[in-house]
């Protein structure tokens, strides 16, 4: 069964070096949503657990730049879907949003004028990750890029994950809520499971 | 919308008005406003009625019963007397004597109370200063700096009495996480915390402390763990 690493708040504070009056201020100025607070009910009682590979780097972030912002220009930072940025095509790559290839695979019938969004930016920077780490091939980043276009509008706030199974040569492209589990048949192969808010901050750093 | 083409919104006696996007609001007597609001300062002296949330600018400061069809939004609330909201509280500092209740979280950085309450959600602040006077009772609380204790105010007070019902003087919440955590007059399952003291009148399942734990003879804890 295919299930996300949690991290006990407990291990969290520890292994980050903050404090549970951080931890909750946070919560406060919503630089951590609130869906990644997952309750459960353990033998030691009531517990707080996240996902390990979103909250990480998101606490790494914000202890980054605290001293830089106020925690309220923070949260407008990490807000997803920053709909008011839009980019011409010309930019991307002085921007180094999306590399050379992806652009030429996916871009290529845009012309230099063409507009994107936010939300354009994401997917394409999504699909560009997957293809450096090597993970898919150009066809099936196609597939995840479609995929992402037509469904991802379901997840609130872009709150999904990209997954992409591979059973006898032929690739399947799901999108789940944040921190879903799943258990799939002996053939089929879980090739990638990349959360799309860890694209989004990434594109966030580069904008 | 610039803020100065508002106007003010002023209700005297026994009164009724939209909601909307008003500059003040002045609500005193008996208040009903239908529908949410969104201002800048808003006073209440009296009894009033929101159809809908309220979103301060600035202040919110009552004086008598406000119920709120919503939450609130403001950058201080101050209460004296009784408010319930139907939805979250949030602001920079919240400080209330009386009852309050809240259907969602309740988060500020600065949060005092003196009175009851019962907030159905999360409540938060980075300094929590509860004075009990009958009983409180939270989902969960988190922050800071957490202080319980009981107010040394009679519920039989004239101040009190007609908004708080006489229950014993109890903070109940399930589970407690601070940094600095002194409890009295607490029944918690669980409490964590970095400096923790339990203190008089305390039943709790089980303190979960990292530099410091105190147990008063006069509490009870079923077990307890140094992280």
């Amino acid at each position: 069964m295919e299930k996300q690493e949690l991290i006990s708040k407990k291990e969290l504070l520890e292994l980050m070096g903050i404090s549970y009056g951080q931890l909750y201020r946070w919560k406060r100025k919503q630089l951590i949503p609130e869906d990644w607070f997952i309750r459960k009910s353990t033998f030691t009682g009531q517990e707080s657990f996240f996902p390990r590979e979103l909250i990480v780097p998101r606490i790494e972030k914000i202890l980054q730049m605290k001293d830089d912002l106020s925690l309220d220009e923070l949260a407008e930072k990490l807000t997803p879907f920053t709909t008011d940025v839009v980019m011409p095509k010309s930019d991307l790559p002085k921007r180094n949003i999306v590399s050379q290839e992806t652009m030429e695979h996916y871009t290529g019938g845009d012309s230099d004028t063409t507009l994107y969004t936010f939300e354009q930016l994401l997917f394409l920077r999504a699909v560009d990750r997957l293809l450096i780490q090597g993970e898919v091939t150009v066809d099936e980043g196609r597939l995840v890029l479609k995929t992402l276009q037509e469904q991802a509008v379901q997840f609130e706030g872009g709150r999904c994950e990209i997954v992409l199974f591979r059973k006898m040569g032929v690739s399947l492209c799901l999108l789940v809520a944040e921190g879903s589990a799943w258990a799939v048949d002996g053939g089929t192969r879980a090739m990638v499971r990349l959360p799309l808010a860890l694209c989004m901050e990434d594109l966030l750093r580069r904008l | 919308m610039g803020q100065g083409t508002l106007s003010d919104l002023v209700l005297k006696g026994v009164s009724r008005a939209s909601g909307g996007h008003y500059r003040q609001v002045r609500m005193d007597g008996v208040s009903k406003i239908h529908g949410e609001l969104i201002c800048g300062n808003l006073y209440m002296d009296g009894t009033g009625t929101v159809q809908g949330g309220i979103q301060s600018a600035e202040a919110v400061e009552i004086n008598g019963m406000l119920k709120v069809e919503g939450g609130v939004e403001a950058t201080r609330i101050d209460v004296e007397g009784k408010a319930t909201f139907a939805g979250r509280m949030r602001a920079e500092t919240i400080r209330l004597a009386g009852f309050l209740r809240v259907r969602g979280d309740c988060g500020a950085e600065q949060i005092s109370i003196e009175g009851s309450f019962a907030v159905e959600g999360l409540l938060t602040a980075d300094r929590l200063d509860i004075r009990l006077i009958g009983r409180g009772e939270a989902r969960e609380i988190g922050g800071g700096r957490i202080e319980v204790t009981p107010s040394p105010h009679s519920v039989w007070s004239k101040l009190f009495s007609r908004v708080i019902p006489r229950l014993e003087t109890r903070l109940i919440a399930p589970l407690i996480e601070g940094d600095e955590v002194n409890l009295q007059a607490v029944t918690a399952d669980t409490v964590r915390g970095k400096h923790v003291t339990i203190g008089p009148g305390c039943r709790i399942g089980l303190v979960e402390y990292e530099t410091e734990l105190k147990i008063h003879p006069d509490a009870q804890v079923e077990s307890q763990r140094r992280k």
